[in-house]
C-alpha cells in the first residue's frame, strides 16, 4: 500500500517517521506508570 | 445557582450551539454531514475524540471514584495509550483507503453483508443503550441537587443536544466538542484551585498527599494477579488495552471522529494526542476526588452526600434513626480531625514512633466515621432502595455547590453540561450514520439519491435521541455511573473486537465463520457475565479471544470456499 507523501511525515520535530511517534507514546505511557507506582509505593 | 451562574451555563451552551450551526450552514452533502469537510485537523480531531469519550459522567462520577476509592480506577485507562497506537497503526489506514463511512462497511467488504449487519447491530444495542445512560446520568445528579425536575432536565438537555447534531451533522459535532472541552478544563481546573486555597491554613500540599496515602487513597498502580480485583495493572494494561482498542477502532461514534481528518497525518496525530493526554486527565480528575477526601477530613462532610435523599428519608419515617446516626457521626469527625491533627504534629516533628501511633488512633477514629456513613446507607437502602445507591456521585457537586463562589458554579455547571452534550452529540451522529449506511441503505433502499439520504441521516439521528430520552426518562441505576458505563461496554466491546482483528489478521478466515463465531461468543461472555464475578475488564479480553478462537476453528471445520474480498484485506 503506498501512502501519500503527506501522510508519511509526521510533521513532528525530533520524531521524523511515526515509529518514533510510537515509541516516544510508549516511553511516556512508562514514564507515568512509573511515576503513579512511585507515589503508590512512596505513600503506602 | 443564582442569576450569574444561569447566565453563564445558559449563554455558554447556546453560544457554541449556535457557532457550530453556523459554521456549518449550507452543508447538503452526504458526504460532509457523516464524515466532516474531510478538512479536520488533529487538535480538533484530539479534542473530539476525548470528549466523545469523557462524558459528564467521567466529571461528576471520578472524584467520586477518587473520594471513596482512591486513584486506583487510574489503571482502567492504561491500556488506552497502546491501544490508540494499535488503532493509528492498523486501523486507521485501511477505513481511510476504502473510503468508509462507517466501521461495519469495512466487516461487509472484507467478509459478507451479513456480518456487517452484525457488527453495525452490536453497536447500535450497545451505544443506543449507553446513549440512554450518558443522558440519564448527569441528569439524575443535577437535578438532584438542583432541585430541578429530572424529567424536565433529561427532556430539555437530549432535545437540545438532538437540535444541533442533526441540524450541524458530523463537523457540527467536532466543532461544539472542541469548544466544550475547552470549558470543561477551565472549570476543572478552577475547581482544583478553589480547593487547594480552601485547605486548612498550614497544611502543605505534601501533608495532603501524606494523609491521603495513610487512608491508602494514593494506590495508584496494583501488581497483584487476583482476577477479581476490579482494577489492577494487569487488567488495566490487558483488559484496558481490549476495551478501549474494540471503543477507539471499532466504536462507530470514536471511528466517526477520525474519518473527517485532512488526512492520515491529522486522524495519527489526533490519536496520539489521546494516548499521551487520557492517563493524566484521569488521574487529575481522581487526584481531584482525594484532595476532596482530604479537605473534608477538615470540614465535616454531610454523612450522606445525596442529600435529598437523607432529607426526603428524614421526612418520612426514618428521622430518629438518621439523626441519631449523623449525631454520632458528627461527634467521630470531630475526634477524627483531631488525632488527625495530633498526627500531623507528629509528623512534621519527625518523631517517627509517635507518627504511628498517632496515626493508629487516627485509623480508629476513621473507622467509626466510616461505621457511621455505612450505617446511614443501610437505612437509606432499607426505606428505599433507590436512595441507598452510591452516594459517591454527589460527592463533587456537592462540594461544588457549597464551596465555589457564584459564577464558578455556573462554570463548573456548564461544563457537566458540555461534557453530557459532547459525548452524546458523537453518539448520536454515530447511531444516526449507522443506522443509515449500515442498515437502511444496505437492507431498505439501496438506490436512491444522496438528498434522499442525508434526509433519512437527520430522521435516524433524531430517532436515535428521542430512544435516548425515553430510556433515560425510565433508567433506574444502583452502579457508580461510570462503572455503569464501562460494564455496558465491556459486555459487547470484546466480540466486535474480536470480529475486527480477524478481519485485519487472519486472512483466510470467511464470513460465514466469524459470524457464526462472534454470536456464540457474545452468548459465552452473557453467561460468565451472570456466572462470575471477576473484573468486568476481562470480557472485553474473554470476548475477544472467544471470537478469534471459534472463528479459527470453525473456518478450519467449514474449510475453504468462503475467501474474503481481496480489496479489503489489511
Amino acid at each position: 500500500m503506498t501512502q501519500p507523501e503527506d501522510d508519511e511525515k509526521t510533521g513532528l520535530p525530533g520524531l521524523r517517521t511515526w515509529s518514533q511517534v510510537y515509541l516516544a507514546v510508549i516511553i511516556v505511557f512508562v514514564i507515568w506508570v512509573g511515576l503513579l507506582a512511585a507515589l503508590s509505593r512512596t505513600f503506602s | 445557582m443564582n442569576g450569574l451562574d444561569y447566565t453563564i451555563l445558559i449563554g455558554t451552551m447556546l453560544a457554541i450551539a449556535a457557532y457550530a450551526i453556523w459554521q456549518t450552514r449550507g452543508r447538503t452533502d452526504l458526504s460532509s454531514y457523516l464524515k466532516g469537510s474531510g478538512e479536520t485537523r488533529w487538535l480538533t480531531i484530539g479534542l473530539s475524540v476525548m470528549a466523545t469519550q469523557a462524558s459528564a459522567v467521567t466529571f461528576l462520577s471520578t472524584p467520586g471514584q477518587g473520594y471513596e476509592s482512591g486513584l486506583g480506577f487510574v489503571q482502567n485507562y492504561f491500556g488506552a495509550p497502546l491501544a490508540l497506537i494499535v488503532v493509528a497503526v492498523f486501523f486507521l489506514p485501511i477505513y481511510r483507503r476504502l473510503k468508509v463511512y462507517t466501521a461495519y462497511e469495512y466487516l461487509g467488504l472484507r467478509f459478507d453483508p451479513k456480518t456487517r449487519i452484525l457488527g453495525a447491530a452490536l453497536f447500535l444495542l450497545q451505544r443506543g443503550l449507553g446513549a440512554g445512560i450518558t443522558i440519564y446520568a448527569p441528569a439524575i445528579v443535577l437535578s438532584t441537587v438542583m432541585g430541578w425536575r429530572l424529567d424536565v432536565t433529561i427532556i430539555c438537555s437530549g432535545l437540545f443536544v438532538v437540535a444541533y447534531t442533526v441540524a450541524g451533522g458530523c463537523d457540527a459535532v467536532s466543532l461544539t466538542q472542541k469548544y466544550q472541552i475547552g470549558v470543561i478544563f477551565a472549570g476543572m481546573i478552577a475547581a482544583f484551585f478553589v480547593l487547594l486555597s480552601k485547605m486548612p491554613n498550614g497544611l502543605t500540599f505534601g501533608d495532603s498527599m501524606a494523609i491521603a496515602g495513610g487512608f491508602h487513597k494514593l494506590e495508584a498502580v496494583d501488581f497483584s494477579l487476583n482476577m477479581d480485583r476490579r482494577y489492577t495493572l494487569w487488567s488495566g494494561v490487558l483488559g484496558g488495552m481490549f476495551l478501549a482498542m474494540s471503543y477507539f477502532g471499532t466504536d462507530q461514534s470514536q471511528v466517526q471522529r477520525y474519518l473527517g481528518g485532512r488526512s492520515l497525518r491529522e486522524g495519527r496525530l489526533g490519536l496520539m494526542f489521546n494516548a499521551v493526554f487520557k492517563i493524566p486527565m484521569q488521574f487529575f480528575i481522581l487526584l481531584l476526588g482525594v484532595l476532596i477526601f482530604v479537605f473534608y477530613q477538615f470540614e465535616r462532610p454531610p454523612v450522606f452526600f445525596n442529600k435529598s435523599a437523607w432529607n426526603y428519608q428524614a421526612e418520612h419515617g426514618q428521622g430518629a434513626k438518621l439523626r441519631a446516626i449523623e449525631s454520632g457521626f458528627e461527634a467521630a469527625h470531630a475526634e477524627e480531625k483531631a488525632r488527625l491533627q495530633e498526627w500531623l504534629v507528629a509528623r512534621h516533628s519527625g518523631n517517627a514512633a509517635a507518627e504511628a501511633s498517632a496515626h493508629e488512633a487516627v485509623a480508629g477514629a476513621h473507622e467509626k466515621v466510616e461505621g457511621a456513613r455505612l450505617e446511614t446507607r443501610a437505612v437509606l437502602k432499607a426505606a428505599g432502595p433507590a436512595s441507598g445507591s452510591n452516594d459517591a456521585d454527589y460527592v463533587f457537586i456537592d462540594f461544588i455547590l457549597d464551596y465555589l463562589p457564584h459564577g464558578l458554579i455556573g462554570l463548573l455547571v456548564t461544563a457537566f453540561f458540555a461534557a453530557a452534550l459532547s459525548s452524546k452529540a458523537g453518539e448520536l451522529n454515530a447511531l444516526g450514520s449507522t443506522t443509515t449506511v449500515d442498515i437502511y441503505r444496505h437492507l431498505v433502499k439501496s438506490d436512491a439519491t444522496d438528498a434522499h439520504y442525508l434526509v433519512a441521516s437527520k430522521c435516524f439521528t433524531a430517532f436515535w435521541g428521542l430512544v435516548a430520552i425515553a430510556f433515560a426518562l425510565f433508567a433506574n441505576l444502583s452502579e457508580n455511573l461510570i462503572q455503569a458505563v464501562n460494564i455496558l461496554g465491556s459486555i459487547f466491546y470484546g466480540v466486535v473486537l474480536g470480529m475486527f482483528l480477524v478481519a485485519f489478521f487472519l486472512r483466510r478466515v470467511g464470513g460465514t465463520a466469524v459470524f457464526w463465531s462472534a454470536l456464540a461468543a457474545q452468548a459465552l461472555v452473557f453467561v460468565l457475565y451472570a456466572s462470575l464475578g471477576i473484573s468486568y475488564l476481562w470480557y472485553n479480553v474473554i470476548g475477544c479471544a472467544a471470537c478469534v478462537g471459534f472463528s479459527l476453528v470453525l473456518q478450519a471445520v467449514v474449510g475453504p470456499g468462503d475467501p474474503a474480498t481481496s480489496g479489503a484485506r489489511a
